[in-house]
Order: C-alpha cells, then sequence, then structure tokens
C-alpha cells in the first residue's frame, strides 16, 4: 500500500487501556498491518518485522509497552518500550518510561518490567521525557490525546512512523514520534525516536539509530537541521554513523547516505506561536503540511508533508480531522536536493596519502603534493610544459 | 565531467605580482564568457569592469542577464570583487543589478548596494614578496557550467579568496554568482525560479560546521539561504518555499580546511582539489570505480 496517514483521537486518552479501541492497541493494530504487508515483499525476507509484546502483555493496572522485533539476517534486534508509572518525565534522567533497543540474544521473555522482560545488556536505553497521557496520574490533568500513522509499504522506501501527543493546551505534556524506515543504504531498520514539547526547560531529546555493516549503531542526523531564529525546515537529511573506522561507515570510503523518507522536514521552530501542532498549506506545491514535533530553541521540530488524497487505514480518521491550529506566517521550508553518498576523509587530519593540506615540507614535501608537484614539471624559458595536454591537467599555466 | 583546471601560480619575488595574475585571469575569463554565452542565448552574461578598466584598482565587476522576468524586466544580478591596491581594501559584493550605480566609485567600477558582501577584508599588498598559488577552474559542460577563480597569498585564512564563481544553478538552470573576501566570506547571489524571488546566502549548506572529524566530501554543493528572522519582524514574515540553489556536479564541499589548495582523493577514484577559504572543492579527476 502507497502512503497511508490515520489519526484517531480520544477525548480522555488512556494510554494503559488494553481494550481494542484504547491508543495503545490501535497502535499494535496499525504496527500488525504495515509488518505483514512488508513482510510480504520479497526484498524483506531477511528483515521481517514482528510483534513480540503490546499493550496486552501488561502485568500491572499503570504498565504499557509494546516489544517489537526488527528482524535482521545476522543481528535481529528488539525494541522496547515500556512503563510502569504513568509520571511524566521531566527532565533527562526522570521518568520510568524507557526506551530501549537491545540484541534478541540478550533479551529474556518474562514478566519482569510489567510484563515486557528484559535485555541482560541493551545496545541502547534512554528514559527520559516520556509521555503521560492518562486522565488519572501524576500530574493530574484530564487530557484529551491523539495517535498519528504515517506508513508507506513501497519497497524500497518502507516506513512506519507514530506520533503520539496531547490535543489540549497542556504545554508541559510532550510530544513522542518514533520512525522505523528502510533504505538501501542499511542492513536492517532505522529508527529515529523525538520527544518534544513546547516548555522551554522540558526535556528535549532526538535519538537515532541505524546499521553499520550488521551492528545497530547509535547515529547522527546529517545535514544538521537548523536552530536558528529563521525557522526553517528542510528536507533531505539523512543518518551518519559516526566513522568508527571499522565496517562501511570506515574512514576513506565512498558511504550511502541513510536518506530519511522525503515526506519528514525538519528544522527549527523556537517562536513562542506557533508552539504545536500546526498546520500550513504548502508554499511550493500540493499538499499541507502539519507539526508532529513541538520544538523550541535548540530542538528539532518534525514536520509532515502530507500529499493530497492521501487516504487513513480502513476504520481511520483523516489527519486533517484533528485539531491542528492553521499558521500562516514564520517558516520558510528550504528543501535540499537530495545529497549524494559521501567520500569520507582520512582519519586525521591530512595524511598525504589521500588528503594533502599545504603544508608541505620542503622540497620532498612539495614533490609530494599533487598539486605542487605539478608545478615543478615542465620549466624552460616559457613557463613551460607545451608538450603536456592542455585541459584536464594542471599545466601548462595560462592556456585554457 | 572533470573541470578544466589551469594553474597560474607564480614568485612574489619578482614585482607586486597581482596586476599580472588579474590580467592572466581577465583573458581566461573573456573567452569562457564567449563560449558560455554562445551556448546560453537565453541569458547573457557581461562583464562591465574588468582589472584593466579601474586604475589603482583590480578586480571584476559581472552582470548576469537571466532568462526570467521580474515586473516585466529581465532579472539582472551583479558581483563585485575589487581590490584597492593602493588601500588593499577588497570590496567584495552580490545583488541585484537594481542596487548597482555605475560612476566614480571603485576607480570606476561603480557601486553596489543590497545583496550581502562586504569591504572589511584586506589584500596584502607589496612589498611583502608573497607567492601567489593561483588556480582557474572551469566547465562548459551544458547546464553545468562554471567558472571559477580562487588564488591564495598564504595558508593564513584572511590571505585567500575565491575572487569569482559564475556558475549555473543546475536546478533552475540560470547563471547566480558568488564570491569571497579574503577571509572566506561569502557573498552568493541567486534567483529563485519556482517561486520567484531573490536567493541571498553567506554559506554553504554542510554535513558539519567544524573542521573536525569526521572529514567528509558532500555532493551536490548548495547554498543555505538567508530567510527571514521571524525576531522584532514586522510584518512577520509569511510562509515561505525556497527552491534550492544547487551547483554544477564538478564542485563539492570538503570541511577539513578553510585552506586553499589542500587535494582529496576520495575512494571512488576521484580527485578533488580545495579552492580558496570557502571549503570549496573542484574535482580534477572523475570516480574510476
Amino acid at each position: 500500500m502507497p502512503l497511508t496517514c490515520s489519526a484517531l483521537q480520544w477525548p480522555l486518552w488512556n494510554w494503559t487501556s488494553k481494550q481494542a479501541t484504547a491508543p495503545g492497541m490501535k497502535l499494535a493494530e496499525a504496527f500488525n498491518a504495515f509488518s505483514a504487508e512488508v513482510n510480504a515483499t520479497p526484498a524483506n525476507a531477511l528483515v521481517p518485522l514482528s510483534v513480540i509484546k503490546d499493550h496486552s502483555a501488561a502485568t500491572g493496572a499503570i504498565t504499557y509497552g509494546y516489544v517489537w522485533r526488527l528482524g535482521h539476517p545476522q543481528t535481529p534486534v528488539l525494541l522496547s518500550f515500556s512503563n510502569s508509572s504513568k509520571v511524566q518525565g521531566y527532565n533527562s534522567s526522570s521518568g520510568s518510561a524507557r526506551l530501549q533497543l537491545g540484541l534478541e540474544s540478550t533479551y529474556s521473555n518474562d514478566s519482569s518490567n510489567g510484563g515486557y522482560g528484559s535485555f541482560s545488556s541493551s545496545l541502547f536505553s534512554v528514559n527520559a521525557g516520556m509521555s503521560h497521557y492518562a486522565p488519572d496520574g501524576t500530574p493530574a490533568w484530564d487530557l484529551a490525546g491523539f495517535l498519528l500513522i504515517q506508513a508507506d509499504t513501497t519497497p524500497g522506501r518502507e516506513f512506519f512512523c507514530y506520533t503520539i501527543a496531547p490535543t489540549g493546551t497542556d504545554i508541559n505534556t510532550q510530544n513522542h514520534t518514533l520512525l522505523l524506515y528502510r533504505s538501501p543504504a542499511a542492513s536492517g531498520w532505522s529508527v529515529i525516536f523525538n520527544r518534544s514539547n513546547s516548555y522551554a526547560g522540558m526535556f528535549y531529546s532526538l535519538n537515532s539509530y541505524t546499521w553499520s555493516n550488521n551492528a545497530m549503531v547509535a547515529a547522527s542526523i546529517i545535514p544538521l537541521p537548523p536552530t536558528g531564529n529563521e525557522q526553517q525546515l528542510i528536507r533531505g537529511c539523512g543518518l551518519y554513523v559516526g566513522a568508527s573506522g571499522t565496517g562501511a561507515f570506515s574512514h576513506g570510503t565512498m558511504q550511502p547516505r541513510i536518506a530519511l523518507p522525503d515526506c519528514f522536514w525538519l528544522g527549527s521552530n523556537q517562536h513562542t506561536d506557533p508552539r504545536r501542532l500546526g498546520r500550513v498549506t504548502n508554499p511550493g506545491g500540493p499538499g499541507t503540511f502539519y507539526q508532529l514535533a513541538a520544538a523550541y530553541s535548540g530542538a528539532t521540530d518534525i514536520w509532515y508533508l502530507h500529499p493530497p488524497d492521501t487516504q487513513p487505514r480502513p476504520g481511520w480518521d483523516t489527519v486533517a480531522s484533528l485539531p491542528w491550529t492553521t499558521i500562516s506566517d514564520r517558516l520558510s521550508f528550504c528543501p535540499l536536493l537530495t545529497p549524494g553518498p559521501v567520500a569520507m576523509g582520512p582519519a586525521t587530519g591530512p595524511d598525504f596519502l589521500t588528503d594533502w593540506s599545504t603544508a608541505a615540507l620542503g622540497a620532498p614535501g612539495v614533490r609530494q603534493h599533487p598539486l605542487y608537484a605539478k608545478q615543478l614539471q615542465g620549466g624552460g624559458a616559457s613557463g613551460g610544459g607545451s608538450t603536456r595536454p592542455s585541459t584536464g591537467v594542471l599545466w601548462p599555466r595560462g592556456t585554457p | 565531467m572533470a573541470a578544466t583546471i589551469t594553474d597560474l601560480s607564480r614568485r612574489g619575488d619578482q614585482g607586486f605580482a597581482l596586476p599580472d595574475l588579474f590580467a592572466e585571469v581577465h583573458a581566461l575569463l573573456t573567452r569562457w564568457i564567449t563560449a558560455a554565452n554562445g551556448q546560453n542565448p537565453s541569458q547573457l552574461l557581461s562583464m562591465l569592469t574588468g582589472p584593466a578598466g579601474a586604475p589603482g584598482f583590480c578586480g571584476w565587476t559581472i552582470r548576469a542577464r537571466l532568462a526570467v522576468l521580474s515586473g516585466g524586466q529581465p532579472v539582472e544580478l551583479i558581483s563585485q570583487w575589487v581590490a584597492n591596491l593602493t588601500t588593499g581594501a577588497v570590496t567584495t559584493h552580490a545583488a541585484l543589478a537594481a542596487g548597482f550605480t555605475p560612476g566614480p566609485a571603485l576607480g570606476g567600477h561603480g557601486s553596489l548596494t543590497g545583496g550581502v558582501g562586504s569591504t572589511s577584508s584586506l589584500i596584502t599588498l607589496p612589498p611583502q614578496p608573497l607567492p601567489l598559488g593561483a588556480v582557474v577552474a572551469s566547465s562548459l559542460a551544458a547546464g553545468q557550467e562554471f567558472f571559477c577563480f580562487a588564488f591564495s597569498q598564504h595558508t593564513f585564512s584572511n590571505r585567500q579568496a575565491v575572487a569569482l564563481l559564475i556558475a549555473k544553478d543546475v536546478l533552475s538552470g540560470q547563471w547566480h554568482l558568488s564570491l569571497t573576501d579574503m577571509a572566506g566570506v561569502i557573498a552568493t547571489v541567486a534567483w529563485n525560479l519556482a517561486r520567484p524571488q531573490l536567493l541571498l546566502s553567506t554559506a554553504f549548506r554542510v554535513d558539519f560546521y567544524s573542521s573536525a572529524l569526521p572529514l567528509m566530501l558532500v555532493r551536490p554543493a548548495q547554498w543555505l539561504p538567508i530567510t527571514p528572522t521571524t525576531i522584532y519582524t514586522t510584518p512577520l514574515p509569511p510562509v515561505q518555499w525556497w527552491d534550492p540553489v544547487v551547483l554544477p556536479a564538478d564542485l563539492a564541499i570538503y570541511n577539513r580546511t578553510f585552506s586553499s589548495f589542500g587535494y582529496f582523493k576520495a575512494a571512488d577514484g576521484s580527485e578533488w582539489l580545495q579552492l580558496g577559504p570557502s571549503r570549496l572543492v573542484v574535482r580534477l579527476k572523475d570516480p574510476t570505480n
């Protein structure tokens, strides 16, 4: 199925409920449907998705979560999100919810952690600034909330993205967006996890993970999304693995970009208004932009460009059914021409094997420098080099 | 297709080398502009003033008339890189031609206002016998045309410049003009075709802003547009769309250093020469694998 964008909202959100119509099980329903479809694509035979646990696995009244399996031919990984409290985290260490990525081989499928099992060692774990959406927890707000899901099962560019956010005016509650996507440049599913709110000082984080050969590793987003006073949003971002000197991302190699799906725009939105749930008619073509995050200064705002005629999954509402606020000013949409592969430089500064600086020491250094060595060739009264080709090389001087 | 490179480097102990160097570049530029205009008849590049046209000054004022109308008139861009040979001050500016006043300013180059630019950087004048590293890189490949002249008096990042960068925006097919002052500060003027508006820039869109690891050569090279600030702006700027302005395929960005004439061999067999202090690199050899 091509791109779908599906929305549901609840006047009183209960993230802990196990009912089939509650947010948690609706998320599981959408993920199961997406998994079934992408798993049927032959190219995904080695990277199937599946659900190990969903909201119904919770053992306590206030626990909830899920465990998804990200298939991989050598090192399948489990993505686990679980919480045993309704208290929302407000800084980098508070909050009991956590998102973990761990090798399947390190996972114990038992009733620990509220029914969500445990890892003997995890690859990555974040437990800060998770969201609280229940009407009866702490802090005790009666919250309306929504679940918004974009999914595309087109072979080669599959992705699944969900956002949960409150729809009211409570600026303390956080938005939370998780994007799973495939790229021909990575051997498995890449993960981007963003938490944001509009109340300055509260916790914000953007975590991303992808594959270096057959190992899941932390990644950064390039080009860096803008964070100035200009409110620029860009398309064309990809993931980049810090050069570790090993595998596909080592120094001195050509490195493909692990490009994000085209419909996601990243950038800055640090102005006090609009803060969140913005909607903008695309000024550069068809479609409508919707604000998934609610960023403030220094944070990354994520917007989704909704192509016209994009339908929701059966039984779900359209994105337009959610209570967006139309915005008419202060945003600049600045797409990039999709960047190509990166030619990685050497492990350190100039190595004089693949990368030469102008600090070429004396005559030996000049002879070793590709440009400077050319300047020593030729000679003769005329400035030299007349026997050399006239184009494509560094000599002779003065002849184009 | 790799660019054509002409090395114009010269010694500095045989008299002040800059005027001769600029004259040599001027000859190459004139020939290139003639050819470029020949294959782009709907646009027109012209040299309003060259190095010989303004005694006591050295540089170029270049105009690009685009195949685009704005208010019924063709859009015209101007760039100006002019050194005052007495004071050493370098005026660098890129703007719409509407900001141009012909006349005695800058020894006859005229004055250009609006847009982006600076007059704050100095060229290092005699009696220092500094050698000059100097390269002209150009291409006439259709849709990928460019002419770039960069020179360096020293590896100090405030003694080198990309004095001329005339290039196609490969997306719109229109010319745009760019340059840097002697300290690597970029001034670029272009025109967005699809959503018609002036695009100014003082920076490349780069993956990493630092010269630290990881070192990456990224393509295509594209400009970071100057978009309206949202602070203290009345009325508030509307929601806008900015098409990218993209440099030809022979040009890229390499983040190792702000210094001319670094040289990089990529893993795909392509080879690149760093031009000027703005991290611009030009391809000397095509990929071999």
